[in-house]
């Protein structure tokens, strides 16, 4: 119990009713910690753009935005299961599992539309076996996640067998989902981030979905006396996870071309980062899909802009550590609570 | 307190165990995650044992306990981080940063126990970081160490800039090349650790607090325990472990490597897990749980080599063995996550 404060609602997620009054109550209602977010955003982007005289071009801008996307779709899933207050490990792993299924599928011939239909399947039916063992199994989703984890890059490394380079496909095949342009210029991938944020948060801002998963972040006793059927709206949050990163799998393979059974391993903390940098807390009840955006965004604009810079690769990963601690301290700071 | 009626009982009730009373007595109170942990142990022995020639060996058995030895004795420092409700997941990050300290010492021409000693001072150092994050921050735990594990891993990769640090086999090899009486050192050395996290955990004040901690760190603090203290003290402990694995790992590899341990975090934490200490919960489990769960992982791997399975095999096994581990024990129970 002690390993995860108790849900705050820091939000209510039905809309603030104190949309007018004085000066003083509104600043009262002000959201800190978005605030906080967009400050750091547009100060690392003010930063970067003094320093390098290529950050601020367009064609830079959609690059991050580019290698944001995949991670920044992960991250939709991971927001919505973790506002419920579970936690899912299994994402990359499934995207993994999902690239490699479906590479495999399109090598021995099976058209690319049907191949891709079958992987997103994949990684719903394992975000389905998250579910259920959380749910069903009554594992807390650390321990549930962490064990199924192992399972899911098993089935990559099975499926991958002895060829060490990978699955590769023909440079011709799949391209349409993620390494084709959009309109000319843009690049797919962002198109896809943004209408997965667009979903995401229409699910958590005007759904029955929505509402029960901050309800139940925020008190699941609560939810479950009152007659919310908690196990299968936590069942769905799984689900939705695997769905969302069997489709990032998918665009990673589209955009490398290769499903390769190490693929994204450890990214799962990255992404896990960037949510809660976001907003989540571990707790669940709150957050949502705006801050999980800003939180990528600002991991994706700290690692180009210390690539333009030339800065060493390696000062990213102290950079990352220290905006995770310092953005999650202050934020405990400023509530005066924290984990006891 | 749910400890005090682990397996120290179950021993003593095993040898009690003689009238039906008792017999029944005993098989309420038995710790079945325990037994189900030997249960399983017993039958992978037999099967393997079956399958292969090798496997059943002294040579092969003293093969094992070296494998899983430095994670096992990394093990026992976060077993006693997570019984007091804790979590420590920079383990990996300090073995690498105390060997590579090791490392440049000894190229430098430290003499070669105050490198070591100065490998696990930096553990230790690491784990105030963490402590003081965790209890004067209130941060949680989770996201703290996330944090400090990359940062300590971005330090790493800096100081070397990214090349390994080669300190040659012909020194340092006193700590955990070679072997004491036919017993490989590294195996001596995880004996020993488990040995004296069992006696902190069952036999001092702080292994008292430890666990009335995880269980109830609310009603601690209402009867005076100074939690955050104590708290401090098992990211203390975890730190000085995980720096002593690390000058282990220097001295059976001779090389420091900033990539090294990379990842491990999760596969100490599966053996930890499988011993039977939850997440979040804390305040139960042992370190004979750990030490099971950690020999298990290891034979299993062991075992699948032994017995020729496909070395893409292994990994989907093993989280299959983790989940059937798990969802028994969760069902057992009657479920805790709710």
């Amino acid at each position: 119990m002690s390993l995860v404060p108790s849900g705050v609602h820091e939000r209510s997620p039905f809309g603030s009713a104190d949309r007018r009054g004085s000066l003083r109550q509104r600043l009262r209602f002000v959201d800190w910690m978005m605030l906080g977010l967009v400050v750091t955003l547009v100060g690392l982007s003010a930063y970067f753009a003094s320093a390098s005289p290529y950050f601020l071009r367009v064609e830079n801008l959609l690059n991050i935005g580019a290698h944001g996307a995949i991670r920044g779709i992960v991250a939709i899933g991971l927001t919505i299961v973790m506002v419920a207050g579970g936690l899912d490990l299994t994402i990359t792993a499934v995207m993994c599992a999902v690239g490699m299924v479906t590479a495999e599928l399109i090598i021995t011939g099976t058209p690319e539309w049907l191949a891709a239909v079958i992987g997103l399947a994949t990684g719903g039916a394992m975000g389905a076996a998250n579910g259920l063992l959380v749910t069903k199994g009554r594992i807390q989703p650390v321990v549930a996640t962490l064990s199924t984890m192992s399972i899911m890059r098993g089935v990559a490394f099975i499926i991958e067998r002895d060829r060490a380079r990978g699955v590769s496909l023909q440079l011709d095949q799949f391209s349409f989902l993620a390494r084709d342009r959009f309109a000319g210029s843009m690049p797919t991938p962002l198109i896809w981030w943004l209408l997965a944020c667009g979903i995401g948060f229409f699910i958590l801002r005007y759904t029955v979905l929505g509402q029960y998963v901050y309800a139940i972040g925020g008190n699941s006793d609560a939810c479950r006396v009152s007659g919310v059927r908690v196990d299968l709206w936590r069942f769905l949050t799984y689900v939705l996870s695997g769905l969302a990163s069997g489709f990032a799998g998918l665009m990673l393979l589209s955009l490398t071309n290769t499903a390769y059974s190490q693929a994204a391993m450890g990214a799962e903390l990255d992404i896990m980062a960037a949510v809660i940098l976001g907003g989540v807390g571990l707790g669940g009840g709150r957050g949502g899909v705006v801050g999980t955006m800003l939180g990528t965004l600002i991991l994706g604009v700290l690692n180009n802009g210390m690539t333009l810079t030339s800065t060493p690769l390696y000062w990213q990963y102290i950079a990352r550590g220290a905006i995770l601690v310092v953005s999650v301290g202050l934020d405990t700071l400023r509530k005066g609570g924290g984990y006891r | 307190m749910k400890a005090s009626q682990s397996s120290e009982s179950t021993v003593g009730r095993l040898t009690s165990a003689i009238g039906p009373a008792a017999l029944r007595h005993w098989l309420r109170f038995a710790d079945w995650t325990m037994l189900s942990l030997v249960a399983m142990l017993v039958l992978m022995v037999v099967v393997f044992t079956l399958a292969s020639p090798y496997f059943l060996s002294v040579r092969n058995f003293l093969n094992i306990g070296n494998r899983v030895a430095i994670y096992g004795i990394v093990a026992v420092g976060l077993t006693i981080a997570m019984i007091a409700g804790g979590l420590d997941l920079t383990v990996g990050s300090v073995m690498m940063a105390a060997s590579m300290v090791s490392a440049m010492l000894i190229k430098g021409g430290t003499a070669e126990w105050i490198a070591a000693v100065a490998g696990c001072l930096t553990g230790l150092a690491l784990g105030v970081l963490n402590g003081l994050v965790i209890t004067k921050g209130r941060i949680n735990p989770i996201i703290a160490t996330l944090g400090t594990a990359s940062i300590i891993r971005g330090v790493g990769y800096v100081v070397s800039d990214g090349q390994n640090i080669s300190i040659g086999m012909q020194r340092f090899g006193f700590l955990a090349r070679g072997k004491i009486v036919g017993i490989p050192t590294a195996f001596v050395w995880w004996l020993l650790a488990c040995a004296l996290g069992f006696f902190i955990l069952r036999y001092t004040l702080l292994g008292q607090y430890f666990y009335a901690i995880g269980g109830n760190p609310e009603a601690c603090r209402v009867s005076g325990v100074r939690v955050d203290l104590w708290r401090f003290v098992t990211y203390l402990i975890s730190g000085v472990v995980a720096g002593f694995s690390g000058v282990l790992l220097l001295s059976q590899s001779a090389l420091g490597s900033p990539y090294t341990m990379a990842g491990a975090e999760l596969d100490i934490l599966a053996g930890v897990i499988l011993g039977g200490i939850g997440l979040g919960g804390g305040g139960k489990g042992g370190i004979l749980g750990t030490i099971l769960g950690t020999v298990i992982l290891g034979m299993l791997r062991n075992g699948m080599t032994l017995t020729g399975v496909p070395a893409y095999w292994q990994t989907a096994v093993r989280g299959v063995a983790m989940v059937i581990a798990v969802t028994l024990d969760s069902l057992r129970k009657g479920g805790g996550y709710r």
